[in-house]
């Protein structure tokens, strides 16, 4: 149940509340392609893509567990381990699909247990993913002892450019992920059901809704697509780390937010997250193709999530949504 | 729902169209990758860019600046600088973009030597020479190296404890050993340098290797609960100068500051060479050796590298190792003198 703030407002707020989001991105790209030409290219809009496909999947992994009113601290740290452990079969097995099941296999498992802990349990998930971000990353630390594992096979660092009906291979299983994320939220009945418990939990149950094992599994599929994430990202680097992906569960809740997901649960859209992420992959390259120092990146970056989110929270308490 | 689905296709569509469409090739700024000269661009410009693995730091700090002063020196006209927060992932992505943005060489402080290899990898195809600063690369082709041997350097501290203790029974010299930044691949390289050191000397014993992730409460932390365990540890190694600040107000809470003339003095070891550390050494307070690191070297030979490519006087794969010295009370004033140290120069 949405709530609309009812205010008088001009038609020209209207508009900017609810295109908003558009509007910054296309003042972004207006400024970007005025300062640096090489912004509007096809090769750089393709790079962008290429370069974030990992983080929009994951992303949208992300936004399962923050439509149910979770969140998911441990991504990264799944993506560094499971890579290490994948690295470490692949280099002594060279069998690239075993290896990309073993990936998603270990991610998916640790959404189950990142799940069952929260639901079953009923430790706060902050807490809970928090936990577990430090084991899995420490675990993948007691493994290498810092070292980074390298010496993948050529077929697998291919892999993440190699294209198929022409289309880049990390672009298509994005496009993949993308279509079938929107099925599922939006035109299958799990989707009403996961919506249904991050509005209402307690009204959920009552209409005969298994709230446990909705909730448990956004967490599965967040895991799920975080393996995903991972095949991706470690063919990107060709090698795995225990350091790989440290910011990015932050970096993926604040696209889900950006998106206009409520952290409470119950609000958000596929199209959202992945304006959210792209937002967010566009100000990055941006920033560095104009040559900004790294110190203005970190504060003209912060500027733009926060006016971005808050027009998105602004948008969606209006009823524009 | 059919407007949400109708913005989900033409999104799709629009990055299938994308995906497909050519990639455009970095023949359009005139240079063909010729690792003996540079052609140059069409406005003329020459633009380098230096991706950091990290610019938090002094020393950082310094080479960036003596890297900027020697390309402007060299004749280009803009130097971009990057930080990569030492995450490899990024800094591919700093690489490509540097690609797209067609600039005339990159000097990369890698985040780690194996990760960046396929940035390399991309630029080599994109025809923009990569000079390697700081630390190696291990793969693609670098057009030249001004690297430091962060191994050599931590061995270097232990080397000092040990011939500072030498001839005390085995085992009897306690170590602690601070662990840094983990994501950091120098400093990892340090440490294992220092163990490696460390195993040279009987009597020298590492008793705990605490994980303070380069960090100052936590180096605190570490140091305070170390000699709650066992007060008769007798050396501390810390990767990096800064961290002896905390290390140094933790043995002063602890009650175990002691001047460097008194037996009860804990021998402080570290890398680096900033200027608070290295004045410490001069008033003969705090610490007793630190391993300096040649950084106005790396910007410097880095940004004489970039110049010698833009004429085709140099090809690929030269390397040039720079000097690390081994600095303590003896000879810290010398070293200033003879401008050895960039974090103090003569006269300061």
């Amino acid at each position: 149940m949405k709530k609309a703030i009812m205010f008088k407002r001009s038609r020209i707020l209207d508009f900017l509340l609810k295109y908003g989001i558009y509007i910054v991105i296309l003042a972004l790209f207006t400024v970007f392609s005025i300062i640096s030409p090489s912004f509007l290219s096809v090769r750089n809009l393709v790079n962008i893509l290429d370069q974030y496909s990992y983080y929009i999947i994951g992303a949208i992994g992300m936004m399962f567990v923050i439509l149910v009113g979770g969140v998911d601290l441990s991504s990264g740290a799944m993506i560094a381990f499971s890579g290490i452990i994948g690295s470490l079969y692949l280099i002594s097995t060279k069998n690239i699909p075993q290896t990309m099941l073993i990936i998603i296999g270990i991610c998916t498992l640790c959404g189950l247990l990142n799940g069952e802990v929260v639901s079953s349990i009923g430790v706060p998930a902050f807490v809970a993913t928090l936990a577990f971000q430090n084991m899995w990353r420490g675990a993948g630390y007691t493994i290498t002892l810092g070292d980074t594992i390298s010496g993948l096979p050529r077929a697998f660092t291919r892999l993440y450019s190699t294209r198929i009906f022409g289309i880049k291979f990390s672009i298509l299983v994005l496009i993949i992920v993308s279509l079938v994320a929107a099925y599922v939220l939006h035109f299958s009945s799990y989707g009403k059901k996961l919506y249904a418990v991050g509005d209402n939990r307690n009204a959920a149950k009552i209409m005969g809704i298994n709230v446990r094992r909705i909730h448990c599994s956004a967490f599965v599929i967040c895991g799920f697509l975080t393996g995903i994430a991972t095949i991706i990202v470690t063919s990107y680097i060709g090698s795995a780390r225990a350091a790989t992906a440290e910011t990015l569960s932050l970096d993926c809740i604040a696209a889900v937010i950006i998106g206009g997901a409520n952290v409470n649960g119950g609000e958000g859209n596929i199209i959202g997250t992945i304006i959210g992420a792209l937002l967010f992959a566009l100000v990055k390259n941006g920033l560095n193709l104009i040559g900004l120092s790294y110190f203005w990146q970190l504060i003209v970056t912060g500027i733009i999530i926060y006016f971005a989110a808050a027009l998105n929270r602004l948008k969606v308490r209006a009823g524009l949504d | 729902m059919k407007k949400l689905l109708c913005l989900l296709l033409t999104m799709c569509l629009i990055m299938v169209g994308m995906a497909c469409g050519p990639v455009a090739s970095n023949s359009d700024s005139g240079s063909e990758g010729n690792p003996f000269g540079h052609d140059p661009k069409a406005d003329g410009k020459l633009v380098a860019a230096f991706l950091c693995a990290e610019v938090i730091g002094q020393q950082v700090q310094f080479e960036i600046d003596e890297f900027e002063k020697g390309c402007k020196a060299e004749g280009f006209d803009e130097v971009i600088i990057l930080s990569a927060e030492n995450n490899v992932e990024t800094q591919i992505s700093q690489m490509r973009d540097m690609i797209t943005r067609d600039v005339d060489i990159i000097a990369l402080y890698s985040a780690d030597p194996d990760g960046v290899v396929p940035g390399v990898e991309a630029c080599n195809e994109a025809g923009i020479p990569v000079i390697a600063v700081d630390r190696s690369i291990y793969g693609g082709q670098v057009y030249f190296s001004v690297v430091s041997n962060d191994v050599s350097d931590g061995r270097d501290i232990a080397e000092y404890f040990g011939l500072q203790t030498a001839g005390a029974p085995e085992g009897t010299v306690k170590v602690l050993h601070c662990i840094g930044n983990l994501s950091s691949s120098a400093q990892n390289s340090r440490h294992v340098g220092f163990r490696a050191g460390v195993d040279g000397w009987p009597q020298l014993k590492i008793v705990a290797e605490p994980a303070t992730e380069a960090n100052a409460d936590k180096t605190y932390n570490a140091v305070v609960d170390a000699f709650k365990n066992d007060p008769d540890i007798k050396c501390i190694m810390v990767t990096m100068d800064h961290l002896l600040v905390p290390v140094v107000q933790a043995l002063e809470d602890t009650g175990h500051l002691f001047p460097p003339d008194d037996p009860n003095h804990v021998l402080l070891g570290s890398c680096d060479g900033a200027t608070e550390q290295l004045k410490w050494l001069k008033q003969g307070i705090n610490n007793d050796v630190i391993i300096g690191l040649d950084f106005a070297g790396f910007g410097t030979y880095a940004a004489k590298a970039a110049g010698r490519y833009i004429r085709g006087e140099e090809s690929y794969d030269n390397k040039y190792q720079t000097i690390s010295y081994v600095i303590t009370r003896d000879n810290v004033t010398m070293l200033q003198e003879q401008s050895k140290l960039w974090g103090l120069l003569p006269g300061e």
